[in-house]
């Protein structure tokens, strides 16, 4: 297992109503969604951020689990935002507001059975409290791991960019994207 | 439709230039920074400093010429590290402070690159220098690593870490 979800594991001591309430939560906020349509407004014709793109060929028709700034999605996919996730068999979960590594997982907890999931960090806003000597020092290869003790035994494909900086609107559409899926499928 | 990945797939306008620049320099913090300027000339560097007061000077790098009110003296520079404006600043406006808010030349950066900006500041200007840095525009693992100890590791000596909140930091050096 794992050292760093073991403490993060461990952390957390909620009410199991509170818990319940505080899982399946990654924040959005106004700011992403102006961000992103503002972003795309520099460019004189119609386009598509290579990143959301790689979102929209990856589902199908089928309902989709929502959480996160996923604003700039529905109606280009069938987002669904309510009821139990377990019921669904995609989702996508867009972490680009300051989010400590606690919260991610949580956050990313309720999905973690979901056969078909899409999960896109903006590597810049996540955060950890302390240092953690575990963890591996090149941190795309970190982000992976840590997405592997989330969801194992799946099928990942990693994308990103490296050594990203100011260029690839990450901070409208994050550029670190992992796709999930079952490895039989 | 076109797909597009980063910046050099399009030509920037200038109204785009203008709302970019304005997105990267909101003004939040600024009082923070003006109640604390000793008397006498700040040089504000790619920082929208001010430059109808007079005691600002604003340079800002030659690449946003254009998008300021052309009324506003603002000056212009090519490499923020060039000994020519280094010595350009202290020899004919002789600042006592220098100040870099929500600058692109202190985003994006590793520690190691973060270090070596501020430490080139301090050998460069002796003067005052108040440097604002997003600890979330900083480029490490954040896995692995908290922003305080990546802040603690970067500063050098006679600097005091004022902590804005969100992740937000100003140095205050010397």
């Amino acid at each position: 297992m794992y050292r760093l979800t073991g403490e993060m594991m461990a952390k957390p001591k909620f009410p199991k109503s509170l818990e319940e309430k505080n899982s399946c939560r990654i924040r959005s906020n106004a700011f992403i969604t102006a961000w992103h349509k503002k972003q795309k407004s520099f460019v004189p014709e119609e386009v598509e951020f290579a990143q959301d793109q790689r979102i929209l060929d990856f589902f199908d028709d089928r309902p989709i689990y929502g959480i996160g700034a996923i604003e700039y999605f529905p109606g280009k996919l069938n987002i669904i935002t309510e009821d139990d996730p377990q019921s669904y068999k995609q989702a996508l979960a867009i972490v680009n507001v300051p989010t400590s590594d606690l919260e991610l997982f949580h956050g990313l907890e309720c999905i973690k059975h979901i056969d078909k999931v899409c999960v896109s960090v903006n590597k810049y806003i996540l955060w950890t409290p302390s240092n953690k000597d575990s963890i591996t020092e090149d941190y795309d290869i970190a982000l992976l791991e840590y997405i592997k003790t989330i969801f194992p035994n799946r099928h990942i494909e990693h994308i990103y960019v490296k050594g990203l900086k100011g260029q690839h609107f990450n901070f409208a559409s994050p550029t670190t994207q992992f796709f999930i899926t079952n490895e039989n499928n | 439709m076109k797909i597009i990945e980063s910046y050099k797939d399009f030509e920037l306008t200038i109204e785009s230039k203008k709302a970019l620049y304005s997105a990267m320099h909101d003004k939040a913090y600024v009082d923070n920074i003006t109640k604390r300027l000793p008397a006498g000339k700040s040089v504000w560097i790619d920082s929208n400093g001010d430059a109808m007061k007079s005691n600002i000077v604003a340079f800002e790098n030659e690449k946003w010429k254009g998008i300021f009110d052309p009324r506003k003296p603002v000056k212009y520079y090519k490499f923020f590290n060039s000994p020519t404006l280094v010595g350009a600043i202290n020899k004919y406006i002789k600042p006592t402070s220098v100040v870099i808010y929500q600058s692109e030349e202190f985003k994006y950066l590793t520690p190691e690159e973060l270090q070596y900006k501020i430490e080139f500041m301090v050998d460069s200007y002796p003067t005052k220098i108040f440097i604002y840095i997003d600890m979330l525009g900083i480029d490490f693992n954040k896995l692995k690593y908290s922003y305080t100890h990546i802040i603690e590791s970067v500063v050098t000596q006679n600097t005091i870490i004022h902590d804005l909140k969100d992740f937000k930091y100003l140095l205050e050096i010397n």
